[in-house]
This record gives C-alpha cells, sequence and structure tokens, in this order.
C-alpha cells in the first residue's frame, strides 16, 4: 500500500478538520447558540477520512445522525456545515436540515439521517443508480453498531448481495447504541462474520487507525468498482463525546473514556508520518493553524449570515409539485 | 478414564478478532465467527470436565467467548476470569499467558490462527499450548474437534499422558541486540510502508521470507519455501529471497489466492542460525502479519531458535491415551 504525499496531508488536513470542527461545535452548543441537538463525530476520524480518501464527488454516501465527519471527509464546505447547524440561510440545505440532515448531492453526500437504520436502503438506490447507468460509482453507506440491528440495515444488505450492487457497507461500531453497550445489544457481538449471511465479504478493522481503514477500505471500494458486489467493513473505534451533547455518560466509565484516548486516530497518524519521515512536525502544525483558522472563520460566517425568511418555511421542504396537481391534492 | 491427578487446571486464550480479517477481502478466506468459536469452547470444556479437570482460567473477551460456552452448560467444572486488565487488544492474550505461565497451570487451549499462537507464545515460557485453529492462515494450530483437545489438554493436566509434547523452534527478531518479537512460521521482510490492514498478501512487496520450518501443504508465505524446498530436518528452517531471477514458484499465499513468485535465491537455515536483514526501511511481517516497521538506523536479525513453545498434538495425545488404557474402566 503506498499513500502519495499529497493523500497523505489531505487525510492529515481532513482528520484534524473534523476533529476542531466537532469540538468547536461542542463548545458552541454548550454556550446556547444552536438550536436542535448535535452528535459529534470526534475520535472516529479515522474512518470516515480513510474510506472517503478512495471517493470522488460522482461517488455517492449515506450518513447517520452523526454525520458531521462524514460530511467534511467527502468535501461539504464547512463554512455552509456550520451555517446549516446554526439555522442560517446560508447552510447546506438553507438552515431547514439542521445537524442530521445536512446534505450536499453535487458533493455525493446524500444526506445525514436522523432515522438509525435509514441510510442502507438509500445506499442501495445509490448504488443501483450507478449500476443502471453503467458507471464506476460506488456508493458508501456509514451505520452504526445500532443500526446494525435494524431489520433495513439486513435487508440493503441482502439487496446488495443479490443485484450485486457497487455498495460498502461501513459499520462504524463506537461500541454503545446511544447508552447501549454493543455487548447487550447484539445477541453475537460480531458484525464483520454477519456478511456471510449475504454472501459478501466481511472484515473487521481497526477504526482508530487510519492506515488500516485505508486500506481495507481501498479494496473494498475496488471490488465495487469493478461490478464484484458489495462489501461489509466492521470498523471499531471510540466517540470521545456523549451520544449527543448534554449526554451525560454515565454508562461509561472514566478510565474506559481515557483508554480511548490512548488510541486517538490523529495522534497515531502524527506518530506514523513523523517516525518515518514522511512529513515533517511543521507542516503538520500549519494544518494544524490553518483548520483551527477554517473554523473560527466559518464561525464568523454562521453568526454574521442571515435567517432565511418565514416566507421560506416550506420551499425546498416538499416536492415541486406542479400546479395543478397541488391543487387536486387540496 | 483411569485414576488421575486431583486439582488440575487449565487455561483458555480464544481470540475473538482471529479469522476476520483483509484477507476475507483481498483472498478467499473465510469469515470465523465468533459463535462457532463459542461452540467450540462448549466442546473444549466437556472434554475438559471428562478427563477430570477441575478449573479453568480463561481470558475474558469482547464477545465473551468462554462465559457464552459456560451458560447453560451443567459442567463439574470451576470456570474463573484470568485476574488480568483487559483492553480487548491483543495485549490481553500476552497479559495472561504471562499470568497463566506463573500459576499452576498445566497447558493453554487456544484458539486463534498463527498469529494468536505467535502472542501466547511470546509470554507462555514453556507452559504447553493445546492450539485449536480457528484463524485464516493455521499453519501452527490444528484443525481438531475441540472435544479431542479439550479430552487431550485435560489428559495432561490430570497427569495421563506420557511424554507427548512437542518443543518447536521460533524465529526470534533482534533489533539492535534486543530481543523484539517472535515468529512461529514465518517471518517476511517487505518494502510496505505501513502496518495498515496487517496481513500481507503482495508477493511484490515482499524482499525476503525466512522461515521456522517446512511443512507440507500450509497456506501463507512459508507455502514458498515449502514448494521449493520440501522437506527439511527439524534442524533446519529455510530463507528465500524473492526478486529477479529464473525460477517462478506458485504457492498459495493466502486462501484461495495462488500465485507465482520469482525467487532469486534460497537455502536451509541451521538452528541457531542468526540472519542480518539489510533493507532500510522495512516493515517485518510476523507470521503473515505486518508487526513492526524499522526505520534505517536499526540492526536488524532474525534467528532461528530452538526455544519455542512446548506444543501438544491432541490426536497423537488422544492416541497415546488409547494405548495406555486411559479410556478403560471396569464396570
Amino acid at each position: 500500500m503506498d499513500i502519495p504525499r499529497e493523500r497523505l496531508l489531505w487525510i492529515y488536513e481532513r482528520m484534524a478538520l473534523i476533529r476542531a470542527f466537532e469540538d468547536r461545535v461542542a463548545q458552541l452548543f454548550a454556550a446556547g447558540k444552536l438550536p436542535g441537538f448535535v452528535h459529534l463525530y470526534a475520535g472516529e476520524e479515522a474512518i470516515a477520512v480513510g474510506v472517503c480518501a478512495h471517493l470522488t464527488d460522482r461517488d455517492f454516501i449515506t450518513s447517520t445522525h452523526r454525520g458531521h465527519g462524514h460530511c467534511i471527509a467527502k468535501g461539504v464546505d464547512v463554512k455552509a456545515m456550520m451555517a446549516e447547524l446554526y439555522g442560517k440561510a446560508t447552510g447546506v440545505c438553507k438552515g431547514k436540515g439542521g445537524s442530521m440532515h445536512i446534505a450536499d448531492v453535487d458533493k455525493g453526500m446524500l444526506g445525514a439521517n436522523g432515522i438509525v437504520g435509514g441510510g442502507p436502503p438509500i445506499a442501495c438506490g445509490a448504488g443501483l443508480t450507478a449500476k443502471t447507468l453503467g458507471t464506476d460509482h460506488v456508493a458508501v453507506c456509514f451505520f452504526g453498531d445500532g443500526a446494525a440491528e435494524q431489520g433495513t440495515t439486513h435487508e440493503a444488505m441482502n439487496l446488495a448481495a443479490i443485484w450485486k450492487l457497487p455498495v460498502v457497507f461501513v459499520c462504524e461500531n463506537n461500541l454503545y447504541a446511544e447508552s447501549t453497550p454493543w455487548t447487550y445489544h447484539c445477541a453475537a457481538p460480531d458484525i464483520a462474520s454477519r456478511a456471510a449471511a449475504y454472501d459478501m465479504p466481511g472484515v473487521l478493522v481497526d477504526g482508530t487507525d487510519v492506515f488500516a481503514v485505508y486500506e481495507a477500505a481501498g479494496e473494498a471500494i475496488a471490488r465495487a468498482r469493478r461490478s464484484e458486489g458489495p462489501t461489509l467493513l466492521e470498523c471499531r473505534a471510540f466517540r470521545y463525546y456523549g451520544h449527543f451533547q448534554g449526554d451525560a455518560a454515565t454508562y461509561r466509565t472514566a478510565e474506559e473514556e481515557a483508554s480511548y484516548r490512548q488510541r486517538d486516530p490523529i495522534q497515531r497518524f502524527r506518530q506514523t508520518v513523523l517516525s518515518q519521515g514522511l512529513l515533517s512536525e511543521d507542516e503538520l502544525d500549519a494544518i494544524d493553524a490553518s483548520v483551527k483558522r477554517a473554523i473560527d472563520e466559518a464561525v464568523e460566517f454562521a453568526e454574521t449570515s442571515p435567517y432565511p425568511p418565514p416566507e421560506e418555511c416550506l420551499t425546498d421542504v416538499y416536492v415541486s409539485y406542479p400546479a395543478e396537481q397541488l391543487a387536486f391534492r387540496h | 478414564m483411569t485414576e488421575s491427578k486431583t486439582g488440575a487446571s487449565v487455561g483458555i486464550i480464544a481470540n475473538p478478532a482471529a479469522g476476520k480479517d483483509v484477507r476475507r477481502l483481498v483472498a478467499l478466506a473465510s469469515p470465523f465467527d465468533n459463535q462457532e468459536k463459542v461452540r467450540i469452547v462448549r466442546r473444549i470444556l466437556s472434554g475438559l470436565a471428562a478427563s477430570g479437570v477441575e478449573r479453568v482460567w480463561y481470558l475474558r473477551d469482547s464477545f465473551g467467548i468462554v462465559e457464552r460456552a459456560a451458560a447453560g452448560l451443567m459442567l463439574a467444572l470451576d470456570l474463573r476470569p484470568i485476574p488480568v486488565p483487559c483492553e480487548f487488544t491483543a495485549s490481553d492474550s500476552e497479559r495472561a499467558a504471562t499470568w497463566l505461565a506463573e500459576h499452576d497451570v498445566a497447558c493453554i487451549v487456544t484458539l486463534g490462527g498463527d498469529g494468536t499462537n505467535r502472542v501466547v507464545a511470546r509470554r507462555c515460557g514453556t507452559l504447553p499450548l493445546v492450539p485449536i485453529a480457528t484463524g485464516t492462515n493455521n499453519v501452527f494450530p490444528f484443525f481438531v474437534d475441540g472435544t479431542i483437545a479439550g479430552l487431550a489438554a485435560g489428559l495432561l493436566a490430570t497427569g495421563q499422558l506420557g511424554d507427548c509434547l512437542e518443543r518447536v523452534p521460533r524465529l526470534e527478531v533482534w533489533i539492535d541486540g534486543t530481543l523484539v518479537d517472535i515468529a512461529l512460521i514465518d517471518v517476511a521482510v517487505s518494502r510496505e510502508r505501513f502496518i495498515g490492514s496487517r496481513a500481507i498478501w503482495d508477493p511484490t512487496t515482499i524482499e525476503l521470507i525466512v522461515v521456522a520450518r517446512l511443512l507440507p501443504g500450509v497456506i501463507g508465505l512459508a507455502a514458498v519455501p515449502a514448494a521449493l524446498i520440501g522437506h527439511t530436518d527439524e534442524q533446519h528452517g529455510a530463507v528465500v529471497e524473492l526478486g529477479t531471477g529464473t525460477l517462478q514458484v506458485t504457492a498459495p499465499l493466502a486462501p484461495g489466492l495462488v500465485r507465482a513468485v520469482t525467487v532469486r535465491s534460497w537455502r536451509t537455515l541451521p538452528l541457531g542460525t542468526s540472519l542480518r536483514i539489510d533493507r532500510r526501511p522495512c516493515t517485518l511481517a510476523l507470521d503473515g502479519e505486518r508487526e513492526l516497521h524499522v526505520e534505517r538506523a536499526a540492526e536488524i536479525r532474525v534467528r532461528l531458535s530452538a526455544d519455542g513453545p512446548f506444543v501438544l498434538d491432541p490426536r497423537r495425545a488422544v492416541r497415546a491415551a488409547a494405548q495406555r488404557g486411559c479410556f478403560l474402566s471396569e464396570q
């Protein structure tokens, strides 16, 4: 596995940007500046970035309620994301989606999703689109260990397998579905092995190691592009914050949370590239500084942006039916 | 069963991560699901109980393999978790092996592949292993039913076996004069930059393969020297240098992945010999998994040593027990 230097820089910049975005959102939410709920991705950066490093804007991803990291890894603009969280008109979805419904089709980001297990069927639709059109585009479906127990996820994996759809199912197993340990909610807590039931490869990956994710995801995505069918990757990682901001996370011990930090994906990346002399400390520090500036600018942009006017409440929300059909429906 | 010593204890280390790596994607390896490991452990426990073992020390794991296996079993076994901190990483197996080696335990039954057994063998000292194959490349462990493995381990623990143990060689990796790791089957020197998803399957990235033993019918990098040299006595391993040459060797490098590799040179390696590795930087793959990345300054040596673990072959053990009448009793 070779990773070009430019790609290494991109990987670090994206992981650092996700971390900085989430840490700032945590502060903003605590200060009462953000409406709605936010579910933060800090600690899981290696998964989104390691996977999306192989994707283009023409490839699709589906996301979860914890979708900020997926958006950033897929290239969605952080200014527009921050504005979306503020509910401003300059947001990715004009402020009407909020944290859990960020979508940017131009970037192949088909949407964060408040429905647990809502993404897998959509990913199958995206995969079917690529297959029908005869492109080599792929759909990546991010979902959590909670969604792994949903019927929609299993139906989607079955469908993707029988139709050999170019879909890569990426289970982000952060060990807790909301507050429930996966060893409790999962009868046989071994998600990767479930792939055998759908005659697809299933692989367990260290989701705190971006190099491991990058390599396994690269193989799975290449397989999908070759029309060889879907793959299931189970990436184990940890979320640093609670299920949502405000969650006291009493279901985890302080020791457990501290142990997560010892395997921090960003620090592991730094250690690897610095010890091998692939990147320099100055380069990484410069990225940290530019990321901080980008987040500062995003917050300023969001705070100075206008709210959408009241008359736009219903625009872009429902399908635009022809006037006569609307009249009939009413 | 015949009379046996009382108070016999056995350890179990079952790796829930074994049999799930990227070789399911880049080769045709099967997933080894953890529920099957539970069923295997149930049969092990039955075998242990039948042979008179009283106590089983087990490593707690993220899946709860042994706890799940014991649930509902009505066996007269005292099951206890090994009192070591569990992070649910490979380090747990090392700590468990260390603890077992320091206590009055007769042997360790392992469930995993070559990688799992390598980790246990780093710390088990002279405590025998009864390895059961549940991994991807399974050169070291035995494909054997858990019942037989349990019976064999139990017969050993209760003192009903004669001399059935075999001490196997190991490859030692010395960096700057310090023993840093071991391998039970093979060490490969790779040009790979990153440890990544660990498994190694692309022969074009490999410069050198050192094997501890030449074994027929194996899968993995050890299949290259096995196909090239065939068989040697127990006093020799082998070294194969890959690269430009006129000879190609076709070998199964992973399950379902048969590749022709070009060989530059090869030779046998006598026990006790140390080999210097000059490639820098390089990644060392131990028993099929990338483990160590080494930068320029370090001196690397790979030594074929006779100090590997003691191993109990379950089938041989049960056959020997039958010859001794261990399974006979008066009605």
